[in-house]
């Protein structure tokens, strides 16, 4: 009985270990902002660009700098960041890490 | 599909709409909500007036850059949401590869005229700069804003089989589909570049009267640059979602003026203004598709545009925006004429006769055919186009 007990006991604290673990992961995991907009400049040998977006009238641009990994999509595969050009309109999956906002992929919607 | 041709089946269904608005049905005057609105959605239309007529200043968020303290004090006469005697001022550049900058990072597109005491304390400024690297320059006025609503329920798919960018029929009217930045099919402003109705009052909140707002919970800058620290004390954002949604529908229940009655010579110039091909763009009737407001559901209506942009000669040409080049712009919809005082985009034209002349590009011939009626035939269509 005593065994018993000790088994429930060891299965219970891993469930709540591997709970806590995957609450942790979660809250590690990046938080994945789209955005769409017409390019604006493109810098493929520093790995950056921008976008423009906006509401109505009032535009805003959107800096996002583009790392070797970044998937290019709608370009031909494997196509490099100068696939793109300025006038694109692209589709950006990115994601934040401190003040930057990272390309993870971008997909091109309408070329210029 | 391309555009229909102004057969006489069309006309007369024109004719018989403007019996319907102008005769049997209780005509519709500048500032009246749109028939068959519910009892809450009128609730909403007047709600929606008082946030439009408001007043903004500094300390409720006003600037620090702005055009105007209120929607209403350029949209006012003679009625909200009517026309004002404001111009503003556009700047953007086209470049040699087709491309348009719409001069964000400098300050574009809208250069606002006024600044708030201080920003001008801060900057000695009284307007925002002029972005250096301008290439066009537009001045805009303001226009009335009856009926927009029922343009932005005209779906998208209308737009697009009325398009005919390669003029295919060779009508010598080549419309085209403007875009927003993200792709979008644009249809609202001079240009046809914002999509939605309620995107062009969210955006007009910011750059109109520096008013932060849910959709957009930023200020524009000042040529580029931040605003300095301590010019903008109203904290953002500085109207709520609730007010935007109400101005929102009060923008869109506004009804298209009731053309006054068309007897006689305006009759007369109604036929020949199909005849002669304005209606080519200025398309008579539109139609929204379905809706969930029960008002705007499923409703032919007096639009007299196609919602598409024209090449209209190098004279008219100023700034490009979005994919519209410096000399396109959007068929003007000529719903509520009657109370313009100025026209064209930049109010050039002080009379119709002006601005019918000064349509250049794909609007010449219908131009040269209107120069070349006779006296009586020309002061008719004029007199059909006073009753709009």
């Amino acid at each position: 009985m005593k065994r018993i007990t000790s088994a429930a006991l060891v299965l219970l604290a891993l469930v709540l270990l591997l709970t806590t673990l995957d609450t942790v992961a979660a809250q590690q995991q990046p938080a994945y902002i789209s955005i769409q907009g017409t390019i604006q400049s493109l810098q493929p040998k520093s790995g950056s660009l921008d976008v423009v977006t906006g509401v109505g009238m009032a535009l805003r641009i959107v800096h996002l700098t583009a790392p070797p990994s970044v998937q290019i999509a709608g370009g031909g595969a494997g196509a490099p960041l100068s696939a793109l050009k300025r006038g694109d309109i692209v589709r950006v999956q990115c994601h934040r890490s401190g003040a930057q906002l990272v390309a993870d992929r971008i997909e091109k919607v309408l070329a210029r | 599909m391309t555009r229909p041709r102004i057969t006489p089946v069309l006309l007369l269904l024109a004719l018989t709409l403007a019996l319907v608005s102008g005769g049997c049905a209780k005509p519709a005057h500048p500032g009246d909500p749109i028939a068959g609105l519910t009892a809450q959605q009128l609730d909403r239309f007047r709600r929606g007036r008082a946030v439009f007529d408001s007043v903004f200043t500094p300390e409720s968020g006003l600037g620090p850059l702005f055009n105007s303290a209120a929607c209403g004090e350029c949209h006012e006469d003679p009625v909200s949401g009517g026309t004002g005697d404001e111009v503003e001022v556009h700047a953007t550049a086209f470049h040699a590869d087709g491309n348009c900058d719409q001069l964000v990072g400098e300050g574009g597109p809208v250069i606002q005229q006024n600044t708030t005491p201080a920003l001008k304390a801060a900057l000695g400024i009284d307007q925002e700069p002029m972005p250096k690297d301008a290439t066009g320059r537009g001045l805009r006025t303001s226009l009335a804003i009856f009926g927009r609503g029922l343009l932005d329920a005209v779906p998208d798919s209308i737009l697009v089989s009325y398009a005919d960018p390669d003029d295919r029929n060779h009508d010598g009217i080549s419309g085209r589909l403007n875009r927003f930045v993200d792709g979008r099919i644009g249809r609202f402003g001079r240009k046809a570049f914002v999509p939605t109705l309620s995107e062009f009052n969210d955006g007009a909140f910011i750059i109109e009267m520096g008013i932060t707002n849910p959709a957009v919970p930023t200020e524009e800058s000042i040529g580029g640059a931040s605003i300095p620290p301590g010019v903008d004390p109203a904290p953002d954002p500085e109207i709520s979602q609730e007010a935007l949604d109400l101005t929102n529908d009060f923008v869109r229940f506004l009804a298209p003026p009731s053309p006054l009655r068309q007897t006689g010579a305006a009759g007369r110039g109604g036929h020949l203004f199909g005849s002669i091909g304005c209606a080519s763009c200025h398309l008579p009737t539109l139609r929204t598709g379905t809706n969930p407001v029960r008002a705007l559901d499923r409703k032919r209506f007096f639009a007299y545009t196609d919602l598409l942009v024209h090449d209209m000669g190098p004279d008219l040409a100023d700034i490009c925006l979005g994919q519209a080049g410096p000399s396109e712009f959007r068929t003007e919809p000529l719903v509520g004429l009657r109370l313009a005082s100025h026209f064209l985009h930049d109010g050039r034209a002080g009379t119709l006769e002006q601005a019918i002349e000064q349509h250049g590009g794909e609007g010449s011939g219908a131009r040269d055919r209107f120069k070349s009626l006779p006296p009586k035939e020309r002061e008719a269509l004029i007199a059909f186009l006073k009753t709009l």
